[in-house]
């Protein structure tokens, strides 16, 4: 029954948690350490899951808050953008790609100066495309800050972009 | 769609008011080519999006199994450690223990034999060794010398 459940409602959402767990610790070696411990936590859990109204909320909350403990004992986030991902392909001439790829670096460097929950709040909305209630469930506090954090994130963006 | 309509969308956008559906609507917008010159710093922005969106792990997880393995793998480590430990320890206990009695064989003086320990099988043992045998053979010439002797 457990293991049911784990399989048809956890492992289908691994691939968000994984993401959110790189936007906070910004490489794949330790989002994917994250998840992994994540999911342990959750399993090791399954007694309360029946009480839980949300599981997927306390997915996330049990990534985020598994990621943002790792991240405190490292000194600093490591970011290693360039091996992870492909220069963009939207972009057809070399010069543009080069630019494109340019900005792109300077957009994650933006937003891995942010705030951690500000930078979660802007990945959950525009990566993972959620509403200002889910996130708001998913990190335990109201639309209103949700709101806020997402409109500083997209500020600092627009100073970055100089548009 | 409208450019007019792009630069409200993208105003909204900035503020936080634009909902999920009209966010969608500027994504596939920038993700299209031929994009008019002014809009094209946006693309980087949704273009960053989409590569953070087809972001995947590499490491697979099936059932909580893989995660028991990885942590009971730890357990397994330190187990196979104290019985490897535990081997070297019996083995050099083992053979302490045997050095121990060899010296004592060898330092030890021979116990004497007791009424108890004078079974048929020491006796014949002691007899069939090569000194008894020798005391035997030497003790029976005497007898038949005395033996000779008398007879004269």
């Amino acid at each position: 029954m457990k293991q049911e459940t784990f399989r048809n409602k956890i492992l289908p959402i691994v691939d968000k948690l994984f993401r959110l767990a790189f936007s906070i610790m910004g490489n794949r070696q330790d989002a994917e350490d994250v998840v992994q411990d994540a999911l342990f936590k959750i399993w090791k859990k399954k007694e309360e899951w029946d009480k839980i109204d949300n599981l997927e909320a306390y997915c996330y909350r049990s990534t985020r808050n598994i990621a943002l403990d790792k991240l405190a004992l490292k000194d600093n986030r490591q970011s290693d953008i360039d091996e992870d991902f492909d220069l963009p392909e939207v972009a057809h001439d070399a010069q543009e790609r080069m630019e494109e790829a340019e900005q792109m670096q300077q957009i994650e460097n933006a937003l891995a100066g942010l705030p951690e929950k500000q930078r979660t709040i802007f990945h959950l909305r525009e990566i993972e495309e959620l509403s200002y209630k889910q996130i708001a469930e998913q990190l335990d506090i109201t639309e209103d800050q949700v709101k806020v954090g997402l409109f500083r994130a997209r500020q600092k963006l627009k100073t970055i972009l100089k548009v | 769609m409208k450019e007019e309509t792009v630069k409200q969308l993208i105003e909204r956008y900035w503020q936080g008011e634009t909902t999920l559906e009209e966010e969608r609507r500027l994504r596939a917008f920038f993700a299209a080519d031929n994009l008019p010159a002014e809009f094209c710093a946006y693309r980087a922005l949704f273009a960053w999006e989409k590569q953070q969106h087809s972001l995947r792990p590499r490491r697979q997880w099936t059932f909580p199994q893989s995660a028991w393995r990885t942590y009971s793998y730890s357990a397994m480590k330190i187990a196979a450690s104290v019985l490897l430990l535990l081997a070297f320890g019996m083995g050099f206990y083992t053979h302490y223990q045997q050095e121990r009695a060899i010296d004592r064989m060898i330092s030890e003086k021979p116990v004497q034999p007791t009424d108890s320990l004078l079974t048929k099988g020491n006796v014949m043992a002691k007899v069939s060794s090569p000194a008894w045998q020798e005391k035997k053979i030497e003790t029976d010439s005497i007898l038949y010398k005395i033996k000779e002797t008398n007879n004269y």
